[in-house]
């Protein structure tokens, strides 16, 4: 009855979507993935609720040691199940691997699976550090597993999930449900048709991933854009349906002019993660304690190599992804030098050289991105 | 043409769009549109 009031009121559109969500994935997953998203979203919201508190106590000083302690323990987590086991999908784990596993394992594993951790951490970081409000537990069960962008994103970040409450959901009219119904064929037309010709077409019926030139590896770029460019955009389809905050995750990338431009391009929303959980602290926290613009510099190289880790690690914890990371924050970092050069060269020079990147750039970046494909070839087959 | 004219154009072209891809779809996925429709959505 209680919920059943609240549902009425106005501003609780995070509730409303939470209920839908817990019912989605009853049904589509079944009752472990159920009992699973509500065990992690409680432990999760208690540990929140106790940090909150914490923050409004006499003991404010703790909330700091409290987020990062959380933080470090969820990464520990992480690094521990994704090294282990590859498919713990909400509690649901690899027959293969299963034995033995008890239920608590199954429950923790729960963080392990990529997309619950990464926004675990926002939530972390919204609650401990900002203003943002905790949302209750059933709410946030549709915050942290929403059963449109489970598998493969996109990423709304805590704050843009806040926002649902704060506007009514779209009248369902003919012309937005079309729209609607137009993005999410588009991404299954993706998903179904285009990147399922390239993979039988290419790397045969079971889809085994052997890359052995170039254009192997061409044709794996293209098959990951279609593959996960399908997925997203069904999730957009779906999330624009039932008015849930869902991010745009590819922005037209084969137009990029650089591979910095690229990556604001090509999963947007991990990027935003990543620059608003990772990049950005880091930068405002070593601006406030360096004041040498050298060693600054050299520091903001440092950020930069600690995102893209990050996000290497994310994808998979080998050596190959790691040196992957590094080798494209010192790319984006040349890239930043040699903005700053052109800036220095007079304003027809600079015209000139803008004028040739519209043609040199995107060539440049696909030439950049082919070859870290080709080297990454054998993780991407995997993941 | 007017901007009522035009929007409901539009959502006609679109409609058309979709179930183009829908048939495309079931084809390639050797199902009729009826099951995936009910499937997928």
């Amino acid at each position: 009855m209680f919920v059943l009031l609240q549902i009425k009121q106005s501003g609780r559109q995070a509730l409303r979507f939470g209920i839908l969500n817990l019912v989605a994935l009853y049904v589509i997953f079944g009752t472990t993935s159920f009992f699973t998203v509500l065990c992690i979203t409680i432990a999760v919201w208690s540990s929140l609720f106790v940090i909150k508190q914490i923050k409004n106590s006499a003991y404010q000083r703790l909330t700091s040691l409290c987020g990062i302690s959380l933080i470090v323990l969820l990464i520990v987590f992480f690094i521990i199940y994704k090294k282990h086991f590859d498919s713990v999908v909400l509690g649901q784990i690899n027959p293969a691997q299963s034995q033995g596993i008890d239920v608590l394992f199954r429950i923790v594993s729960t963080i392990s699976f990529s997309y619950v951790f990464i926004r675990i951490l926002d939530l972390v970081r919204c609650v401990t550090w900002g203003q943002e409000k905790l949302i209750n537990p059933i709410a946030l069960a549709g915050y942290l597993a929403p059963f449109h962008m489970l598998i493969a994103g996109p990423l709304a970040s805590y704050q843009e999930h806040l926002e649902m409450n704060k506007s009514e959901p779209p009248k369902p009219t003919i012309g937005h449900i079309i729209r609607c119904a137009n993005t999410i064929t588009t991404g299954l037309f993706f998903k179904v048709v285009i990147a399922q010709a390239i993979l039988i077409t290419r790397f045969g019926v079971e889809g085994k991933f052997e890359i052995l030139d170039w254009t192997d590896a061409c044709l794996l770029f293209l098959y990951l854009y279609f593959d996960f460019g399908g997925y997203s955009l069904v999730a957009l389809g779906v999330g624009r349906l039932i008015g849930v905050p869902t991010p745009i995750n590819f922005n037209k990338p084969f137009l990029s002019k650089s591979v910095t431009d690229f990556w604001g391009r090509w999963h947007v929303s991990l990027g935003v993660f990543i620059k608003n959980n990772i990049y950005w602290p880091l930068q405002f926290w070593m601006a406030r304690r360096v004041k040498n613009p050298k060693i600054a510099e050299a520091l903001s190289l440092a950020s930069m190599c600690a995102s893209f880790s990050a996000v290497a690690i994310w994808h998979r914890v080998t050596p190959r992804f790691f040196i992957w990371g590094v080798a494209t924050s010192i790319i984006m970092l040349m890239e930043k030098y040699l903005q700053g050069w052109l800036l220095s060269k007079p304003e027809t020079t600079r015209r000139w050289i803008n004028k040739s990147m519209v043609v040199i750039g995107p060539v440049y970046t696909m030439i950049i991105i082919v070859l870290t494909i080709w080297y990454l070839s054998f993780e991407l087959a995997n993941i | 043409m007017k901007s009522e004219q035009k929007r409901k154009s539009i959502i006609a072209v679109l409609f058309l769009f979709i179930i183009i891809k829908l048939i495309v779809i079931s084809a390639m996925a050797n199902k009729d549109v009826a099951s995936l429709v009910y499937e997928g959505f």
